[in-house]
């Protein structure tokens, strides 16, 4: 087989995974197939070593997450202001991180519109709490990486990503309940 | 409905990111990754550096350096174009001791703060020139 050959299966081979991360980081489809793309890039200027290594998918999984982050940088400023003034905003009130779930959340519907409304869900976050969130429990960083990875101090991670959780829920809870509704 | 605390919907979460599968990727990105890599191995051949050069091409070009070198040498008929090079070399030469005349007499006659506000500028200029560069080129390269 010839290498040209061998990398478009590679690609297609990895092509899902890259992209989730960078989707799931920037928010945007257009923009994370932009970085999916120099991803791939990359991983053909190393394809030699690359190919036969078992630390590929990890290899190409950091690679998509370091040219996200890089991505979203220029907007860093502007995100660690509004989370900021949201901790500033909720600093005196009391803190209510409890929500309420249907018991039945997502566990009614078939596995393609669970991950659809997932998806939905994610993107409607806000930045500074969808990308920690997706850090932490996507790609399985530790709450001291992602602070050292964004630029901001530990207990902000843990609170932006708490913030996050709680959004989450009531996003998908409010997806099915709109949903609920209109059928 | 049940209330969950933050240890619960931690694990909701968890749960839910766990399950979750990968994101499809566009039909169309192997197809664009594909062009990208064929258009860089296309630039990359001659603006790569001389490693990067087609095999013919280095072979080619080391053929021809030797030659020239080999014939600078024993051709009696390169005499005159080789001086013409040693005198524009001598020439250089001048002009940059000229240029340093020049140069220590303004260092002589002119105010230190006016040389530092002037060394100062050009950094700024440099700095800016650089910086647009810079963008510049990131910028055709994302849409190239």
């Amino acid at each position: 087989m010839n290498a040209a050959v061998e990398f478009a299966d590679f690609v297609l081979a990895y092509q899902d995974t890259v992209f989730s991360t960078a989707a799931r980081l920037l928010g945007d489809d257009a923009q994370a197939e932009d970085v999916a793309q120099e991803v791939f890039l990359r991983a053909y200027e190393r394809f030699e070593s690359l190919r036969d290594s078992p630390a590929c998918g990890g290899w190409l999984k950091t690679v998509a997450r370091h040219l996200a982050l890089n991505h979203l940088s220029r907007y860093r400023r502007r995100w660690r202001m509004f989370s900021e003034v949201a901790t500033a905003d909720d600093g005196g009130e009391a803190q209510e991180f409890d929500v309420a779930v249907p018991d039945t959340l997502l566990r009614d519907l078939d596995e393609h519109e669970r991950a659809r409304r997932t998806e939905a869900a994610l993107r409607a976050l806000p930045e500074h709490q969808r990308v920690p969130l997706v850090l932490f429990h996507f790609e399985e960083m530790s709450y001291a990486d992602i602070a050292a990875a964004l630029g901001i101090s530990l207990a902000k991670v843990k609170i932006d990503i708490l913030r996050g959780r709680v959004a989450l829920a009531r996003a998908l809870a409010d997806l099915g309940a709109g949903e609920r509704g209109t059928s | 409905m049940s209330r969950l605390d933050p240890e619960g919907l931690e694990r909701l979460v968890g749960q839910i990111a766990r399950s979750q599968p990968p994101r499809r990727a566009p039909a169309t990105l192997q197809a664009r990754v594909l062009d990208a890599v064929a258009r860089q191995d296309r630039r990359s051949a001659w603006t790569g550096g001389f490693d990067r050069w087609p095999a013919a091409a280095r072979i080619a070009f080391a053929v021809l350096t030797l030659a020239a070198a080999v014939a600078s040498a024993r051709l009696p008929g390169l005499a005159t174009p080789l001086a013409a090079v040693r005198e524009f070399v001598f020439g250089l030469a001048s002009a940059g001791a000229l240029g340093h005349l020049i140069f220590e007499t303004a260092v002589r006659a002119l105010p230190a703060a006016w040389l530092c506000a002037a060394a100062a500028a050009l950094v700024t200029l440099y700095a800016a020139v650089a910086a647009l560069f810079s963008l510049t080129h990131r910028s055709l390269g994302r849409h190239s």
